[in-house]
């Protein structure tokens, strides 16, 4: 499966490799990483304990990656649930954590099939 | 090269791997990087080699320190005016954008990063920075060619009136030596005695430098009556005490020396190292403290070298039988302040003669 199936959950190829200086072997890499990457599982732990500093923590860490690998979706996502998490909103964050499991969840299945 | 920008590093303060990879690429083809995890790892890094790096990028959320915590660190040691640093953040709040400034970071970027807009803010940043040091640089390195182009014309002058002034003493058929010795003479008590009070070094050294050119008006005296081996008469006398009032006129004709600061001093020391304190001297016939001290320090050592020395119309005295003469006002009066200076001295003034032996 090529990069290309990227698309249909919403990543902007061409923002992704102009980041990467159109190194391909770089923007595989740390799309793959992901699939080893703890920090979404951390997030739904804090979720679990209703730790608000530590989903700000980990939101903030997700938005980072995402905006980086110009995951739009999920960089959204992550964006409005760390203004939610930061203004107190916590059923918003929550809301949009739902959204985002399904969103990341997908996202994994795509990599996994990468070559 | 130490200097060459090429040579420097960036170094990447972010705790996610994938920032510094995406930075660290970004640049990759003009400078290496080091990269750092946490602000503490950075500080530490900056503190072990600041030349080392042309550019600091620097995360905000961080643990352990994050950067704004570095940025006050690095703000106490200025470092901020000497290495370029950027804050590389997703968090562009007001607040953190002004606490950032006011620090002395150079520019904000936003996360994630657009690499030909980071680039190109980033460098053109540094290059200011690099040409700025090496301007710096240059200017020193022109400062210090100044400074030793002009101690090398100090030397230059020096050399000319130490020349001069032995031009004249070998008409006079002496070998140079007595205005070395005179030089010596003069700045030892300056220097060793309570007659020295209140003038500094240089000055000390500017009046030593004037002594040597005293005798410059010898060159106006016909050979006839400067190497007489006999008494002079009176006419021959007179004509010989002109050598003062021509020396001063001599100096006053050149009028590159006026600017120097020996010009004042040599020129009083020239017209009036004869004149005694009892205003039997000439050629003013000034009296007691009219004459300035450098030149009644000048008449004393003047006379003392001659005594010592021996002279085409005499031969040496001891340094015991000058003393002598000269305290019982022998070769005319002189300021008992003076002479006891002289005296606290005299010992150190006799090595002098070792070191400029008559051969």
């Amino acid at each position: 499966m090529s990069i290309n199936e990227l698309k249909t959950i919403g990543v902007d190829i061409n923002e992704a490799m102009d980041r990467f200086m159109n190194n391909e072997m770089l923007f595989k890499k740390f799309f793959k990483k992901l699939l080893n990457d703890d920090n979404f599982s951390l997030l739904q732990d804090a979720y679990a304990n209703n730790d608000v500093e530590k989903a700000i923590s980990y939101a903030h860490t997700l938005k980072g990656v995402c905006g980086n690998l110009a995951i739009k979706p999920l960089y959204h996502l992550f964006d409005e649930m760390v203004k939610a998490l930061r203004n107190d909103n916590w059923d918003e964050a929550i809301k949009l954590n739902d959204k985002a499991i399904v969103e990341y969840n997908n996202l994994l299945n795509i990599i996994k099939a990468m070559d | 090269m130490e200097n060459d920008i090429a040579a420097k590093k960036l170094l990447i303060i972010d705790d996610d791997e994938l920032n510094r990879e995406i930075l660290a690429n970004i640049f990759e083809d003009i400078y290496d990087s080091d990269h750092a995890c946490n602000g503490k790892e950075g500080l530490q890094m900056i503190y072990a080699n600041e030349d080392r790096y042309c550019a600091i990028l620097l995360d905000v959320m961080m643990p352990i320190m994050n950067g704004i915590e570095v940025l006050e660190a690095l703000s106490k040691q200025m470092i901020p005016s000497r290495i370029p640093i950027f804050l590389i953040t997703a968090e562009r709040s007001n607040e953190v954008m002004r606490k950032g400034y006011e620090l002395g970071v150079m520019d904000i970027i936003e996360k994630p990063v657009i690499p030909f807009v980071i680039r190109r803010r980033i460098l053109s940043v540094v290059e200011l920075f690099e040409s700025r040091k090496q301007l710096a640089k240059k200017v020193e390195y022109q400062d210090w060619e100044l400074l030793e182009k002009a101690k090398e014309i100090i030397a230059l002058n020096e050399g000319l009136i130490e020349a001069l002034a032995t031009a004249i003493e070998f008409r006079d058929g002496e070998s140079g030596n007595h205005v070395k010795r005179i030089h010596d003479i003069t700045k030892c008590i300056l220097t060793n005695t309570k007659l020295g009070e209140g003038f500094s070094t240089q000055e000390i050294d500017d009046i030593a430098m004037a002594s040597i050119m005293h005798d410059v008006g010898k060159i106006a005296i016909p050979d006839a009556i400067l190497n007489k081996p006999g008494k002079l008469t009176a006419e021959e006398y007179e004509i010989m005490k002109l050598h003062t009032i021509k020396g001063a006129d001599l100096l006053k004709s050149i009028p590159a020396l006026k600017n120097s600061n020996v010009y004042k001093y040599a020129l009083d020391i020239t017209r009036h190292h004869h004149e005694r304190y009892d205003g039997n001297g000439y050629p003013d016939r000034l009296k007691g403290d009219e004459i300035s001290l450098w030149a009644q320090i000048v008449s004393l050592a003047d006379v003392y070298d001659a005594l010592v020395s021996k002279r085409v119309y005499k031969n040496a005295f001891s340094f015991d039988d000058a003393i002598n003469m000269i305290t019982n006002n022998e070769c005319g009066v002189f300021s008992p302040k003076l002479l006891s200076a002289f005296l606290e001295v005299e010992k150190d003034i006799r090595n002098i003669y070792n070191k400029y032996k008559e051969v």
